[in-house]
């Protein structure tokens, strides 16, 4: 039996304090994301995010760079397995 | 559960630790296994200049998985978006993976189409013709053009291939165009050629200025460190100076957009500024400084001849000769401006010369550049006003003047590629030396690199034409002796004569004497 592809990253976001709970929603809001944690104080959330493929994982990080209020977006950590090995 | 979800589960759970965890707060917790089961490998990105530390993942023996590398001491446990590309480069359709030689009717041949040969067959080639080339012209004939993306084993192999193999000192990499000016100012200013600023003065300052860089997408490790930083600490702020706006300019306090070529005029500003406020760490600047000063009429490192430059070239090359001087080059030179002075560029030969002055001839140098006249040079936004971008400069001199302030002077290509790079990086220093704010903590003037091993391997293990291994030269007989020495080698094996740089390389290139 193929396994499912999986294709999943974890992103680090820095958030300027008074904007934070703005870019909050806005990362909710696009696909294949989810927020595991936030820390307002220090300006930081940690995000998951699934995709099916390379390009759109790229494509949904400079997303997040893009949202008025987010300092940097960079990744953390990325799992893609294309098929069964 | 089907297996395949199962496993998803499994790795969205580890995914999910590594983020959290790299959020470096002890607060949040997660419960997933971050080593997603997999056998991890420290690596390293060679995408840029920052070479962060990466740690890859393999599953069954396929690369499966990147994270950034948190024991590495510059990106801390992150990648920028190109670490998604780490993993997957193993696997592109278009990877070279097997030697192409040109070949017509069968035989190597310089016009001939790519064809797939054997490694035997590839070698076999390149010895023919290396060996035709050498015994008719000697070692000056061969070289290696390398790169500041080298490992330091790769390129201590090249060092000797080349030094102790050919006896040919061309040898040089790309990191010299990149930092030639870098080094330049380095070598005029300190004598030696290393940076003294480091990474963890970001987390030390009070004061960030950006000069021509965009770290936010260049050098982005660096830049989620600053902003990490001014989160937690209010009291810092950036000043981010540019030709254009870039992301940078969305996290910083002020923008300063200012024309091309314009920040050397900027620059002496806040040296003048410091001057009339006296205020310089005197203390600072007679124990370990001397003013000094060079040849302006330099020309541009041009060839004389204009056989090998393109149309668009011409006129740079020209500006090798001689030089028109703009109206406020004419006033900062103590020139007539309406009398259009044309400088001719005599002293090509000895651009690196220089010579001590004392202070009072440096107050007089500066003395031009005035607030009012800076700034109507130097405004890049036609929509800013001029009393805007005059309040923007005043703030930037009183934050580099302000003894209680520390600042830490970032730039990159923008000043290193810069026509005056050399001058433009002398000028940092200058700054900085005036006001104590040098080799001191949370204050530098920090050159960044634009590769990541252009010190480690391209200076230290000595990929240049000009230096042996651990900053040996080789045009010291003691160097080439102990070189020599550690490598096993006869006596005098070492060419005593500096070889090629890259730029040379491309030159002996046009006139035949490297093949």
């Amino acid at each position: 039996m193929r396994d499912a592809p999986i294709n999943i990253s974890g992103i680090k976001v820095g958030v300027r304090p008074a904007d934070f709970e703005h870019v909050r929603a806005a990362i909710a809001r696009l696909p294949g994301t989810e927020i595991t944690a936030a820390e307002p104080a220090a300006g930081r959330l940690a995000v998951v995010q699934e995709r099916p493929t390379l390009d759109e994982q790229a494509r949904g990080l400079r997303r997040m760079q893009a949202i008025p209020g987010v300092y940097y977006a960079e990744l953390v950590c990325h799992y893609q397995e294309p098929e069964e090995i | 559960m089907e297996h395949g979800l199962s496993r998803r589960d499994f790795v969205k759970a580890g995914v999910t630790t590594a983020a959290v965890s790299a959020m470096g707060l002890s607060a949040v917790e997660a419960a997933g296994d971050a080593s997603l089961g997999l056998k991890w490998e420290k690596s390293v990105c060679r995408f840029c200049g920052v070479g962060c530390g990466t740690m890859v993942g393999t599953r069954k023996g396929r690369v499966v998985a990147v994270k950034g590398d948190p024991e590495n001491p510059v990106n801390r446990g992150i990648l920028c978006v190109k670490g998604y590309a780490n993993a997957q480069i193993h696997y592109g359709a278009d990877r070279l993976t097997r030697p192409l030689l040109r070949m017509k009717n069968g035989r190597f041949d310089k016009r001939g189409e790519f064809v797939p040969v054997t490694w035997d067959k590839a070698f076999d080639e390149m010895e023919r013709q290396f060996k035709r080339h050498y015994r008719k012209l000697g070692p000056t004939s061969v070289g290696i053009m390398g790169s500041g993306q080298y490992t330091i084993p790769e390129g201590y192999a090249a060092v000797k291939l080349a030094k102790a193999g050919w006896r040919t000192n061309n040898l040089d990499p790309n990191a010299r165009h990149c930092m030639a000016s870098a080094v330049g100012a380095f070598f005029q200013c300190f004598g030696i050629d290393e940076p003294a600023g480091c990474y963890d003065d970001i987390e030390l300052t009070d004061t960030i200025a950006t000069w021509g860089a965009n770290m936010a997408e260049m050098h982005p490790m660096l830049w989620a460190r600053i902003l990490d930083h001014r989160i937690a600490h209010p009291e810092v702020r950036i000043f981010n100076l540019t030709t254009y706006s870039n992301r940078c300019s969305d996290a910083a306090d002020t923008e300063i957009v200012f024309k091309p070529q314009t920040d050397l005029a900027i620059w002496n500003y806040i040296a003048r500024e410091i001057v009339k406020r006296d205020a310089l760490d005197h203390e600072f600047v007679e124990k370990h400084c001397v003013f000094a000063t060079g040849f302006s009429d330099i020309g541009y490192g041009m060839r004389a001849t204009s056989e090998y430059a393109f149309p668009a070239e011409r006129d740079t090359q020209k500006r090798q000769v001689e030089v028109e001087l703009t109206p406020e080059e004419a006033v900062a030179q103590r020139k007539d401006p309406d009398a259009h002075p044309t400088i001719e560029q005599r002293h090509a030969a000895k651009a690196g010369a220089h010579w001590q002055i004392p202070y009072e001839a440096f107050k007089q140098a500066v003395e031009p550049y005035t607030l009012d006249f800076v700034a109507s040079l130097a405004k890049g936004d036609p929509d800013e006003s001029l009393a805007s971008f005059q309040a923007k400069l005043k703030k930037l001199a009183d934050h580099y003047a302000d003894p209680k302030r520390k600042i830490v002077s970032f730039w990159t290509m923008g000043f290193n590629q810069h026509t005056r790079g050399t001058w433009v990086n002398e000028q940092a220093y200058m700054v900085h030396l005036l006001t104590g704010k040098y080799a001191r903590p949370g204050s530098a003037a920090f050159s960044l690199t634009g590769q990541p091993s252009a010190c480690g391997t391209a200076r230290e293990v000595g990929t240049f034409s000009h230096r042996l291994p651990a900053d040996m030269l080789v045009a010291l007989p003691e160097h080439r002796k102990r070189a020599e020495a550690i490598w096993r080698l006869p006596a005098k094996t070492v060419n005593p004569k500096v070889g090629s740089h890259i730029t040379k390389m491309m030159r002996d290139l046009e006139d035949g004497h490297l093949k």
